[in-house]
């Protein structure tokens, strides 16, 4: 047993106490003439034997108490949720406890510029995630999203559901609906707009039921891990998954209990941070699928993603190009979507402010439902963190083309996680 | 000058002289309490683990990637569980800004969105205390921490940190770099 050092010296004092007790006894007893003790000397003996008997129960004592403080500290070390009197999680301060709970929503006022729009104030998403620690290498995390459609009416969305096994650093599993890995920004942020710089998403990156033109959510199975590489610092991502619903636009685009075909999308990414630039990051991804347009013959699909991104508490720059390539089973004349975006911010003291500038051209075709064509420009913005956990965003849109009507104008945003 | 003024000058000389000499024997007192030699033991960090740890020494981004939980297991496979000191001490800001280039409040974030993006499973515990860090440390296998250099002890073993500078300093605290 290990034991700390003020345990040892107590313990060492005791036992040197009990030692010289002893010795002290056995001296008295080899007095002159190796006479048997008189009465006197039994008592003393007898007091002595009392007192050593009592030090070995104090060590005893430490022994057991040290015992339970190190048992104490491992049992914390595993279940956060907890600890012993004097630790706590760092997060807990924040509201993160066993079954670690944490919201995040936002209120928008927008002020459209293009005719068709009216200005108006919206509640953005009630975004709860939800994480745990089930075991040793186990864990789960789920984020469930409140929000109101068109109609004004409230529906409720499990965005993320995932049971994740993390043995070591080089191999992590999840199983569950998860964000695609294609690009950077799709995992990097996921429903709290708390955590963006800006208010919202590119748009190359907009949600499923927002008008996205990618598979954002996939229902399947994700594996990611660092790479042996030194300094280079690879990591990877595999993914398979339902992938995206393709019979009607009308439908769910998230296969979520049910695969329109027996075909699975797959993914796989390969991104590398190297470990001496902190926040420098570089990757690359290919996703493929096969949809299964109504009354169309099939589509295979193929979406390359290149990302770079710098990005530092004080400074952050953020590039990324997607190409969305459909080729028709019938055909080979296979149509290609561009897109990217550029975005950067640099923070000074509680203000930060940020340029983004997007770019999409997407050829007409059935897999979106509607024609987008091309869509460019500026967005321009500041955020102000008026608190640790509250930001105050205001931000002006001016893009160019089909998509212009749903995001040009003014937005006044009041974002908070609690 | 007559000789009654230059009699009356040269007390007035040593008396400036000697306040002078008292103002720069305080100022360089002042500067031994107020900045000690950064070599001294209570000026610097130790990276703290447990005795049973078979690692001596961590490259300085090794220590940054424990401690934004990127690395999440040692050499051995044994779970890293990372030991702090509360929010405000001089130790957790030096440690903050001179390994991960952060402030308190960017860590926090950072720790948020890792778990968000669920890449984290387990946060920093904190202990109030230095005792309490070493006692973590002592008692867990896979615990790292930190405290000042003169605040360590033998139950716990102190890590060489590596890197390419030589020395970094910040709050007053200095985390030596060989």
């Amino acid at each position: 047993m290990r034991l700390t050092p003020s345990t040892r010296r107590r313990c060492a004092c005791a036992w040197s106490a009990a030692l010289v007790a002893i010795a002290g006894s056995r001296a008295q007893a080899q007095t002159p003439a190796q006479t048997t003790p008189d009465q006197p000397d039994r008592a003393l003996i007898q007091q002595l034997q009392k007192r050593v008997d009592e030090l070995e129960q104090q060590v005893k004592d430490l022994q057991a108490q040290a015992a339970e403080e190190r048992q104490a500290a491992e049992r914390a070390a595993e279940a956060p949720a907890q600890p012993p009197e004097g630790m706590r999680d760092m997060l807990t301060p924040l509201g993160l406890g066993g079954l670690q709970i944490r919201g995040f929503n936002d209120i928008d006022f927008h002020a459209y510029r293009d005719n068709g729009q009216v200005n108006t104030f919206s509640l953005g998403q009630l975004d709860l995630f939800l994480s745990s620690r089930l075991a040793s290498d186990f864990s789960t995390i789920g984020e469930v999203v409140f929000e109101a459609d068109e109609n004004n009416g409230f529906g409720v969305d499990v965005e993320r559901l995932l049971l994740q096994y993390s043995p070591n650093d080089w191999f992590s599993l999840g199983v569950g609906r998860f964000h695609t890995a294609i690009g950077f920004y799709n995992t990097a942020y996921h429903h709290g707009n708390w955590f963006q710089t800006a208010t919202g998403r590119p748009f190359i990156f907009r949600f499923e039921d927002n008008g996205g033109i990618l598979p954002v959510h996939g229902v399947g199975v994700t594996v990611q891990g660092q790479i042996p590489s030194g300094a280079a610092g690879l990591h990877y991502v595999a993914e398979i998954a339902n992938g995206r619903r393709s019979g009607s636009p009308g439908d769910e685009p998230v296969q979520n209990v049910e695969d329109e075909n027996a075909h699975k999308a797959l993914n796989f990414a390969l991104i590398t941070r190297p470990t001496r630039v902190l926040g420098l990051q570089a990757g690359i991804s290919v996703y493929r699928d096969r949809l299964e347009p109504a009354d169309r013959p099939a589509i295979d699909e193929t979406i390359a993603a290149v990302h770079f991104v710098y990005q530092i508490p004080v400074f952050e720059q953020l590039a990324e190009a997607i190409f969305i390539r459909h080729v028709p089973s019938d055909t080979d004349r296979a149509t290609t979507t561009t897109t990217f975006y550029t975005q950067t911010s640099r923070q000074l003291g509680r203000y930060r402010p940020y340029f983004r500038y997007e770019y999409l051209d997407a050829p007409p075709g059935p897999v979106f439902g509607n024609d987008l064509g091309r869509s460019y420009g500026p967005t321009i913005g500041v955020r102000f963190d008026a608190a640790p956990p509250v930001a105050i965003k205001v931000e002006y849109v001016r893009l160019t083309g089909s998509i212009r009507a749903q995001t040009n104008g003014l937005t006044v945003q009041f974002g908070f996680t609690f | 000058m007559s000789e009654r003024c230059r009699a009356g000058a040269a007390p007035i000389a040593g008396l400036i002289l000697s306040i002078g000499a008292a103002c720069a024997a305080a100022a360089s007192a002042g500067q031994a309490t107020a900045r000690p030699p950064l070599d001294s033991p209570h000026s610097s960090l130790a990276i703290i683990v447990n005795t049973q740890n078979t690692i001596d020494e961590l490259p300085l981004d090794g220590l940054r990637r424990i401690l934004l939980g990127e690395t999440t297991r040692w050499p051995d496979g044994r779970r890293i569980t990372v030991a702090m000191r509360d929010t405000g001490q001089a130790e957790r800001n030096a440690v903050l800004r001179l390994v991960c280039s952060m402030s308190d409040q960017d860590f926090t974030r950072y720790l948020l969105q890792a778990t968000f993006r669920g890449t984290l499973q387990t946060s920093p515990k904190i202990l109030d205390t230095p005792n309490g860090v070493r006692r973590f440390v002592f008692n867990v296998p896979g615990a790292i921490g930190y405290v000042r250099g003169d605040e360590v002890d033998g139950s716990v073993k102190m890590l060489r940190i590596t890197g390419t500078l030589s020395e970094k300093r910040a709050f007053g605290l200095t985390l030596p770099i060989k």
